[in-house]
Order: structure tokens, then sequence, then C-alpha cells
């Protein structure tokens, strides 16, 4: 049904519409200072679309952030398009996801959050055949399903996403951790000032230690070692790196253990110019020795040498 | 095997095939659909988007003509040593589910296929056996899919033993999880087949093997498939080494040795779990946290997710030295493991793809050696190179 043609134009009162109401909400993570400044400037240009609610208030469809710029520009009288209380939700939704679809790209966290409430509120086919494709969205079910879990989580974690300051991957991992434990983790990442990358590395140890070692997160983050690292008077950056290690040697306790026995060796034989390295995750005994020379001739005569030196073996 | 098929999709070209009709009679109340390409793309986009695809799918059966080669070389990996194994492949998708398999995150195809071409699979077969003269082949069945668990549709592994009984340059690798032999003891194997089991700690096998048969009825199954003429193999792949992994496993290795003649074991594999990163994400959409997935995997030089080395040379010496402890010449190969993880756990010098071929066709050759003269070989096998031989 084409609900816009069953609309009737009213003039209310922004503070009246209740922008907490969450039915059609199509979620934007962005600043909204640019459109208070539009709209400021140039006025309103479309007049947003509102639904009487069954408690008698007014909702949002259409139009949220505009109403919202609406009343922090002070306005009390702003022309609305009312539609009927008895819409069904999914249908204002898709009018909410189209309105929306028209004129932005959506992030990831908007996409997961839309994801969701298109799966609340149709059929898995539905969402299939008439939204995903906008979306770009594959239509798998367990890819759904992952969206959903993200989308379900804290408004703060799905800004930290459509920041870019986590990635899917990690948003992924957070949304398996029960809510306070997500929250400090995500805190504790973001003081340290990790880039996206090295967030999603520690907070996938950590939740490997915690399911491997069973043991909350918390408890982990709880071990004195890392308070007193946290705690101490380095640089920010070097405590970061220092406790991006030390959540890396829990994770994997041989490899750091041969990288230091390597390490240590290496520092025995160091020559300028020459550098050792060891064969990935030290798979096996093989080394890379690489010299450093500043001419070809120079090439040369240390190849010269080695020859020398294995034909002296034989 | 009793498994719960409630779909049967049939692909036009294969609804005539007398094997469709047959399969189709053993299912009364499944619903079957006769798909062409543009339905059956339809049918697996609906089944794609099911919120756990693969559980659904392994209640479908898909009855198709495999149009490309039967005999492949199984894809092993790249930077470590493989087996050589060809697999003949006779269907895919298992309706077992066990939550680390691989196959979760290999096909796209989330239904059970099985061919329904086998005239098709035997003249293929018989021509890459024709064409590989004098080299030794051994080939599996169970590598896409268990050999076993649909063989009751199909009756295809008797005919697999009476063919390979005949043939002098090839063995035959019957894998399976299930304990379904008994068609298998109708035939006489000749001393070309191999009947294989793949074997866990009895945890994993509890907790993490659905609908695969229990460890002590897979024993009883190898122990009456060895006195049928049987040659046995036991495959430890994968190996998952938590907590109190030791004495998991020696308990097993143990039951192994108590139950079957270790003189008959053709060869026992060894391989730590290793996967494609994605593995861990599709099973855990699946059954939820699976706890060996959160250990500490590295990637290996393959790309795929790897213990470290010190881990797994530690899991397979002492694996090894409890076989050895019952069979001290057992011929224990590990599987897609490089020449140092090779000679640190077991002291062998395996360098390469040939040495391990060797290795495994040897077992083979002692085997024909000692049936030499006997009423069961085939007498083209006199004729037979010797094969290289590395001091195993």
């Amino acid at each position: 049904m084409n609900w816009l043609d069953h609309t009737q134009t009213a003039i209310v009162n922004p503070n009246a519409v209740d922008l907490d109401d969450l039915t059609y909400l199509i979620p934007h993570f962005s600043d909204i200072s640019a459109l208070r400044q539009s709209i400021g400037r140039v006025g309103l240009v479309n007049a947003p679309v509102v639904q009487t609610s069954a408690r008698g208030g007014m909702i949002p469809v259409m139009g949220r952030r505009r109403m919202q710029c609406l009343r922090e520009l002070g306005k009390s009288e702003v022309p609305v398009k009312v539609l009927p209380e008895d819409m069904p939700i999914a249908d204002g939704f898709t009018l909410a996801f189209w309105d929306n679809a028209a004129h932005r790209n959506f992030d990831p966290a908007a996409r997961a959050y839309i994801v969701k409430r298109l799966l609340e509120l149709n059929s898995r086919e539905t969402v299939a055949s008439d939204f995903l494709y906008v979306l770009g969205v594959a239509p798998k079910g367990p890819r759904l399903d992952l969206l959903k879990r993200i989308g379900s989580m804290e408004f703060s974690v799905l800004k930290a996403l459509a920041d870019a300051r986590i990635n899917e991957k990690t948003a992924a991992l957070l949304c398996d951790l029960d809510s306070r434990d997500r929250i400090r983790v995500l805190e504790l990442m973001e003081s340290l000032r990790l880039n996206t990358n090295k967030i999603y590395e520690v907070i996938s140890w950590l939740v490997d230690l915690s399911i491997v070692n069973e043991k909350s997160i918390d408890e982990l983050l709880a071990r004195e070692e890392v308070a007193c690292l946290l705690a101490g008077d380095s640089p920010l950056p070097e405590r970061a790196d220092r406790f991006r290690n030390l959540v890396r040697s829990w994770k994997f306790p041989e490899l750091t253990l041969r990288e230091q026995e390597f390490h240590a060796w290496a520092r025995n034989i160091a020559q300028p110019g020459i550098s050792v390295r060891p064969a990935p995750m030290f798979e096996n005994p093989e080394c890379v020795v690489e010299v450093r020379v500043h001419s070809l001739n120079q090439a040369e005569s240390v190849i010269d040498a080695l020859k020398r030196k294995e034909k002296s073996k034989t | 095997m009793n498994f719960p098929i409630r779909e049967i999709w049939i692909d036009t070209e294969a609804a005539d095939a007398p094997l469709t009709r047959k399969i189709v009679g053993k299912f009364p109340r499944a619903k079957v659909l006769q798909t062409d390409e543009k339905n059956a793309s339809r049918l697996m986009r609906e089944l794609e988007l099911a919120a756990d695809p693969f559980s659904r799918g392994k209640k479908i059966l898909r009855l198709v003509r495999h149009k490309g080669v039967f005999v492949k070389p199984c894809p092993g990996t790249p930077e470590y040593v493989c087996c050589g194994l060809k697999i003949l492949h006779v269907g895919q998708g298992c309706p077992m589910d066990c939550r680390y398999c691989a196959l979760q995150a290999y096909f796209n195809r989330p239904v059970l296929e099985l061919f329904v071409n086998m005239d098709d699979l035997f003249s293929d077969l018989t021509h890459y056996l024709k064409q590989s003269g004098d080299t030794f082949q051994r080939l599996c069945t169970g590598e896409f899919t268990d050999s076993l668990a649909l063989d009751d549709l199909t009756g295809l592994a008797p005919r697999l033993v009476e063919f390979f009984a005949t043939v002098p340059n090839a063995s035959l690798e019957i894998k399976t999880k299930t304990d379904a032999i008994d068609p298998l003891l109708e035939v006489d194997p000749k001393g070309r087949v191999i009947m294989a089991f793949s074997m866990n700690a009895h945890g994993i096998t509890r907790h993490d093997e659905l609908r695969a048969a229990p460890l002590k009825k897979r024993l009883g199954a190898a122990l009456r498939a060895q006195k049928r003429g049987y040659l046995s193999a036991f495959h430890f792949d994968p190996i998952i080494p938590l907590q109190g992994w030791y004495e998991e496993y020696s308990s097993t290795i143990d039951s192994i040795f108590r139950t079957v003649d270790s003189s008959r074991i053709a060869w026992i594999s060894l391989g730590v779990l290793r996967f494609v990163a994605g593995l861990k994400e599709v099973a855990e959409a699946r059954f939820g946290k699976i706890r060996y997935f959160h250990d500490g995997f590295l990637r290996g030089l393959d790309g795929k997710c790897r213990l470290h080395v010190d881990r797994r040379i530690e899991v397979y010496s002492r694996m090894a030295e409890r076989i050895r402890r019952h069979a001290p010449d057992a011929r224990i190969y590990l599987c897609m493991e490089s020449p140092h993880v090779w000679q640190k756990s077991l002291g062998l010098d395996m360098q390469r793809d040939g040495d391990l071929e060797a290795y495994l066709d040897s077992a083979m050759q002692k085997e024909v050696r000692s049936n030499r003269g006997g009423t069961s070989c085939n007498p083209a096998l006199a004729g037979l190179p010797e094969p290289h031989f590395k001091n195993f």
C-alpha cells in the first residue's frame, strides 16, 4: 500500500515528536551540525513524516534528524506529514529505509542495524528480495544472522564501527561478549589508542584466551601484570605496545619463547649491515641472512667470500 | 546407515538413471523435486538463506550426473609434504556432522550430492589406471564425503572392492566414521583394499562427531574387516590437543591394538587440527563457541591456521611413541607436515612428496609381495617394478 498517499499535513512543535522512539530508526552516526546549519540557512526543504502513536503522541518516520535540528534551532512550528496510526510498522520502516537509501550510503553499523530491524519486521525471503541488494549484503543466512547480532549492540559500539575505530571483524567478536565486558574492553582499547587492526588483534586474542581458559575477559585483565603495565608512567604508545605484546605472549607462548631465544642469539652474532630472519612462525629451522652492501662490487666480494668458504668445506 | 533425508532433488540429466530410481525408492516419505539448472539454483539460494544451510542441507540429497573427471589428485597443501593420494570422486557432502569438519568451509553447496553415473566412474577409473602404467596408485573415496555413509543407497563400495581386487597397480582406501561395513564382507578384497577408520579421542568423538559411530563400533568393524582380508588403517586427524589430550588419545591407541591385529595395519596417519581461517566462523555460526578453535593457532606456510610447530612435534612424538609401544614397525605418517616436523617427531627423512608416496606405496607392495604365489594375488603384479624404497 502506498501510505504516502494517505498522509495529512499538519503543523507541530518539534518537541511534541518523541525522538527517543526507535520504531522507525535508521541510524545515522555522523555529526548533525552540517544539516542544522543548512536548515538554518536555507530552511526546511522536505517536511518530516511522522505517525500518530497509539499513546497519542507523534513518532518520527522520516526526517528524524531534520526534526532534531529544528528542535536545536528553537523552531516551535514545523510542517509535517502525518501517517495514519494503523500503518503497520514494517511498512513504516520500509518508507524510512527508502527515504535514507535515496540519499546516503550506509556505513557498516547502520547496515547491521537495518538488517537486524528488517529481520524483526519481515520474512527472510522478503528481506533478501526487497532490501539486501540495496544494502550490498549477500543473501546468505549466516551473514544475515551475524549482522543482526552486530546491529543489536549498544549504540556506543555501533558508533565506533561507523567511525571505523573498529572493523566489522572486531564488532563480530564484541557481539559475543556480555555488555559489560564489551564496553570495558572497547574503552580500554580506545584509551590505549591502538589502531583498528591492532584493536582487532588484541580483542581476538583476549576472546580466544577467555574461551580456552574458561575465564572472563574481566578476569584476564584483572591480572596484576596488566594493572602494573597500564599504570606505568611510560609514554602511551609504549604502554600500548607492551600491553599488546603481553596479551600476544599469553596467546602464543611457544612462539614468544622462540622469538626471545632467536633475538638473544641474533644479538650475539650481530654485524652491521647483516640481518638474520627466521622462517615464518619458526615453522622450520631455515633462516634468511640478508647482507646490505653499498655497491655491486661489494656484493660480488661478499659472494666470493661465501664461495671460498663453501669450497674450503668440501 | 539411517540418515534423515527429507528432500531429494533430481537433476534432469540424472532422472533416467537406474540408480536414481533405486535411491528414490528407499525414501518413500521424502519430498522429491525434479530440478533443472534454473530451479536448482533457486532452491540453492533459498537454502543458503537459512540460518544454518548446512544442517538443512544434510537432509537434502541431490542426485546428479558428474560431468568432470572421477579421479583427481588430493588437493593437499602447498609448502608441506603430501602423500600423493588420488581421490575417487563418488559424491560430496556427508550426512554426519563433525563440528571440526573442513568440508563446511570447502564446498559452496551445502547439500549431499551423489553421482548416479556409476558406469562413467568405472570407465574413467579404468582409463586412469591404464594411463598410469606401472606407477602404483593409491586411491581413496573418503575425501569429499564419508566412503560408506551413503553407500547403502548406491552399493558402490562392494563393486569398487571387486574392481580393485583385480587391479595390479592400485589400491583402494575406504575411509569412514561409520561401522556400516557388512556389504563389504561379502566380497574378497584380495589384499588390495584398505578399510580405514577415522579415530579420535573419546571426548571428541562423543561431542564433536555428530551421528558418527562410537569408537567401539568402528573398532569392531575394523576387526570384522580384517578377518575378511582387508588391511586396516587408522587416521587420527584432526588431533585436538586440549588439556588431557595425551591420556585421551592414548586410550584410543591402546583400544586399537587391543582389538585388531597390528600386523594387518597398513598405516596410521596423524594430523594435528589445521584449518582455513573461514572454518572457525562457519562452524561457530552453526554450533556456538568451539573451544579448540580458540587455541594458539598461527598462520602456517600454507596460509592455514596451525598450532606452533613445537607443539605439533610434541603431539606427534608422543602419539608415535605410544603407537610404537604396541607396534614398533607401525607405518606412521603425518598428513601435510614439513620435513622438519617429520624428522623431529618420527625421526624419518621425508623431504618431498615422492618420499612419502614411496613410503606408503611400500606398505601395499609389501602386502602384494607377501601374497605373491598365493591365490589372492593378481599374476600381473609380478611384472611390476619394485617401488623406490628409501630405507623404510
